[in-house]
């Protein structure tokens, strides 16, 4: 009869996990009111968009059919709405706002006439939305720019040319255009019509259009205000704590002597093996999408031709982006999931049988999904279907069809039931609290998160997909895929004897805690201006401000950590075997500070993100915090496990270093020499002249804003050619050269580090 | 007489480029002033290399700026810029080089 095996105590206070599960649990509750509120308060889809004399213009049915024709077209991947997509087209909601305005003044008198701009803002105001029979009413002069901007409109999508970057005939159906000129009339509508009760629009007066009479307003100044004042006042806080309690952090002096084992000395499970493969697949994804962003990059600095070919006959710049952003996700996922897999025997001291079947054809899924979803939002964008399962589902980050996220989802939920297989003999003998369940929990997270993106339909109201797509976009990144790599980080330093499982435990729940108090609520900052009440802008602004905080905090505290790391290296006789692995995780660190707590927090204040929205100043802060932290981080993660999987005659230093530096300054040199100086001109044309203005390609394709785009070329091509083929280089050399499988030396594996004070093994962490 | 708003742009953005590449100097000391071993070099030696980067790139954006430009007092405040760039590029490999013949990397 087999006893129940005594589980071991929680490792820290119970406070923790008091603390960590109060400030989760505030953060969904608070964000869980929100959905609420998005979904009861949202602007109002008319059923009827009528003339004063009740002549239809357009109906609900228009409106969503365009929106579904917008997406399926990839069109967010090219121009936005409530500026969210893709920033080579214009914003269509402020494009439709300025045109019609125009056409509206026009009508009532002329541009020069102060009678007929005073009147053009008056009926925009307006609200003649009645509830209670679903009509909308236009004045005239609206219901005559509808219909010129209508064929506005289908002009430009239907034209044969490349001239836009767009394919040839993009959208040549007449109704189709004039379904998608409804779709933008109605995004219009709501930045223009006041709330009922209320002095601002629905989408808090965005965008800045003084021609509707659409300026700041006194609530987004006020939560700047608040947001910066949280932001000083937090890191204050944060300062002072660090101050009273020592032990918060990295802290702790390590009693132990280990020596680290050298890679050829550490077995290696079947499964783990098997990671060798998904790297080598995450190296050609991360070259893909390396390539397919040269060529985005290219269409801004060259919009009509690639060095004398017309790409977009094949490769129109809104497939190049979709297929640039998934694969941004998915490169940097597939690592992650590898990393999951080969540390599970880790940290569970064995190998269930048949694993390394699993994650073969977890790969093999995973594969499938991939190429799968790229073939269909290929097929999707040049028309050859409109399947919205098997098509191009068309949101950003959430191009693949919707089967495909399906498939996905569940190949993620696979992926934990493989690390339930390794793990569970060890959560046994594990209080719930401790690591090795934190680490089953985040893998979790993974799945549960990612499946909500799901709640977004091509059909349902754009305000509420937009309230879910960023579920995905922020909380799962941002919060769920950072938690896990936190994890994953920890543990490595707990398996190679660099820190005791106590002191990572601690900096855990740390972790957790700061990231909750300002990332769950603050995930509302991507929803200033999207048509969700005012409160979504408030809380959004205050609680991500304070996602600012651990960034430097965590930042400053790294230092702490390798002074440990030092510490145990000078007392061990092997060298240390993974010195390119935490030198991108000092790089992450860098990137951490600069690319997602300086320029995330330059962006995030509700009156800069007013003018600021949709232009090279959230891809600078994009390049910089998703590559430079969760890049930098699969690259670690990757090299990590491949210092394992290449024997030691095959490993190339020189390979690690130069994707290093490559990557490094490749990166630096796309932000410092394009994105950010023309994040900053764009911000000062959208002040000073107009957002209409900078987001056109007049300004665009301007010669100043040209150079600028050329100039990334070097930072690019270095970050190619000396940053990604090395790396995918040495995974080629851990499949090709993959450490053979030595089944017979028993079930059990040993740690990556030997006690040299007398103990065989490591104490607390391991079992 | 007015100065052109490109060189104007160019050379504050160079300035700012030179004051974040000593920002990351002094952040890559800061990380070997308790000790000087690893991987606190490699720290420092990651700040360096990137603010050798910067300086690289405001040399250039003021070279571009004198290409474009070639006016009289567009040139006179580009010199100007570019004593600075010189000045700075100095001193961080300066600093590098002393360091580095420390610790006997020649």
């Amino acid at each position: 009869m087999n006893a129940e095996p005594r589980r071991r105590e929680f490792l820290l206070s119970r406070g923790w996990v008091q603390a960590a599960a109060l400030v989760t649990l505030f953060g969904f509750f608070v964000l869980g009111l929100l959905a609420y509120r998005a979904h009861t308060d949202s602007a109002p889809i008319p059923e009827r968009t009528v003339t004063p004399d009740g002549r239809s213009v357009y109906t609900r049915e228009d409106i969503l059919a365009g929106q579904e024709i917008f997406l399926r077209n990839g069109l967010m991947q090219y121009g936005s709405v409530y500026g969210h997509g893709a920033y080579l087209g214009p914003d269509y909601t402020a494009d439709y706002l300025r045109r019609s305005a125009l056409l509206v003044r026009e009508r009532l008198g002329g541009q020069e006439d102060a009678a007929a701009a005073a009147r053009t803002v008056k009926d925009f105001k307006e609200n003649r939305y009645a509830p209670d029979t679903g009509t909308l009413v236009l004045t005239a002069e609206q219901a005559g720019a509808f219909e010129a901007l209508a064929k506005h409109y289908h002009a430009t999508f239907s034209q044969p040319t490349t001239a836009m970057g767009l394919r040839p005939g993009a959208i040549t159906d007449e109704a189709d255009t004039r379904r998608l000129t409804a779709f933008f009339a109605w995004t219009a509508w709501t930045a223009s019509t006041l709330r009922p009760g209320k002095d601002y629009t629905y989408t808090n007066n965005w965008p800045p259009e003084p021609r509707v009479g659409n300026g700041p307003t006194g609530p987004m100044v006020v939560w700047s205000v608040l947001s910066l004042i949280a932001l000083l006042g937090g890191i204050g806080l944060l300062m002072a704590a660090f101050g009273r309690w020592n032990f918060l952090g990295w802290h702790g002096h390590e009693q132990r002597t280990v020596s680290f084992r050298r890679p050829s000395e550490v077995r290696l499970t079947a499964s783990q093996r098997a990671c060798a493969w998904f790297f080598l697949v995450m190296a050609v994804l991360f070259l893909m999408q390396a390539l397919l962003g040269g060529a985005t990059q290219h269409y801004r600095a060259e919009l009509a031709s690639f060095f004398g070919f017309n790409l977009a006959t094949l490769l129109p710049f809104n497939l190049a982006r979709t297929w640039h952003v998934q694969l941004a996700l998915l490169w940097v996922a597939t690592s992650y999931l590898a990393a999951g897999i080969f540390l599970a025997p880790l940290v569970a001291g064995h190998e269930p049988r048949g694993q390394h079947w699993l994650a073969y054809a977890l790969l093999g899924a995973l594969a499938v999904v991939v190429f799968g979803s790229m073939a269909g939002e290929l097929a999707g964008i040049h028309g050859w279907t409109t399947s919205v399962w098997f098509g191009n589902q068309g949101f950003e980050y959430l191009d693949l069809g919707r089967f495909w996220q399906v498939l996905l989802s569940l190949g993620l939920l696979f992926w934990v039931v493989l690390l339930w297989r390794v793990l569970r003999r060890r959560l046994r003998t594990e209080s719930a609290a401790n690591m090795p369940w934190l680490f089953f929990y985040s893998a979790l997270a993974i799945p549960a998160f990612y499946a909500v993106g799901l709640l977004a339909r091509p059909g349902s109201h754009f305000t509420l997909t937009e309230f879910w797509r960023f579920w995905v976009v922020h909380l799962w990144v941002e919060d769920f895929l950072e938690l896990f790599t936190t994890l994953m980080v920890a543990y490595i330093f707990v398996l190679l004897g660099v820190v005791s499982e106590r002191v990572a435990l601690r900096v855990i729940y740390l972790d957790i805690i700061l990231y909750s108090a300002g990332g769950v609520i603050g995930t509302m900052h991507h929803l200033y201006f999207s048509g969700t009440p005012a409160e979504h802008m408030a809380l959004g602004a205050f609680f991500s401000a304070a996602e600012v905080i651990p960034l430097t905090f965590l930042t400053v505290e790294a230092w702490s950590f390798l002074r440990l790391g030092r510490e145990q290296d000078a007392k061990s006789q092997a060298p240390f075997p993974h010195r390119w692995a935490i030198l991108f995780l000092v790089s992450v660190g860098f990137w951490n500070f600069l690319g997602a707590g300086i320029f995330g927090f330059l962006i995030n204040l509700p009156i800069v993100s007013y003018y600021e929205i949709g232009t090279a100043l959230t891809s600078n802060h994009g390049h910089a915090a998703m590559m430079g932290v969760y890049g930098m981080l699969a690259v670690a993660l990757a090299l990590f496990a491949l210092r394992y999987l290449i024997p030691e005659e095959r490993w190339s230093e020189r390979a690690a270093r130069l994707s290093f530096w490559s990557l490094n300054l490749g990166l630096a040199w796309m932000v410092f020499a394009t994105l950010f100086p023309l994040g900053v001109l764009q911000l000062h044309e959208s002040v000073s002249h107009g957002y209409h203005e900078a987001r056109q390609l007049d300004f665009l394709t301007s010669e100043r804003v040209e150079l600028l785009e050329w100039m990334r070329l070097p930072g690019d091509a270095l970050f190619i050619a000396g940053g990604v083929l090395p790396l995918v280089l040495l995974c080629w050399r851990g499949v090709r050269h993959r450490v053979p499988h030595t089944e017979k030396a028993g079930p059990e594996l040993a740690p990556l580090f030997t006690r040299v004070d007398g103990e065989a093994g490591p104490a607390e962490g391991q079992p | 007489m007015s100065l052109h708003s490109e060189v104007l742009w160019g050379c504050g953005y160079a300035l700012f480029l030179l004051a974040v590449a000593r920002g990351l100097v002094a952040m890559g000391r800061k990380a070997r002033a308790e000790d000087d071993s690893w991987p606190r070099t490699d720290v420092a030696r990651f700040h360096h290399g990137l603010s050798t980067l910067l300086v690289l790139l405001a040399g250039l954006l003021v070279g571009a700026c004198a290409v474009r430009h070639p006016e009289g007092l567009e040139l006179g405040l580009l010199g100007g810029v570019s004593l600075v760039v010189a000045w700075v590029a100095r001193r961080t490999w300066v600093e590098r080089w002393a360091e580095a013949s420390s610790r006997g990397e020649g």
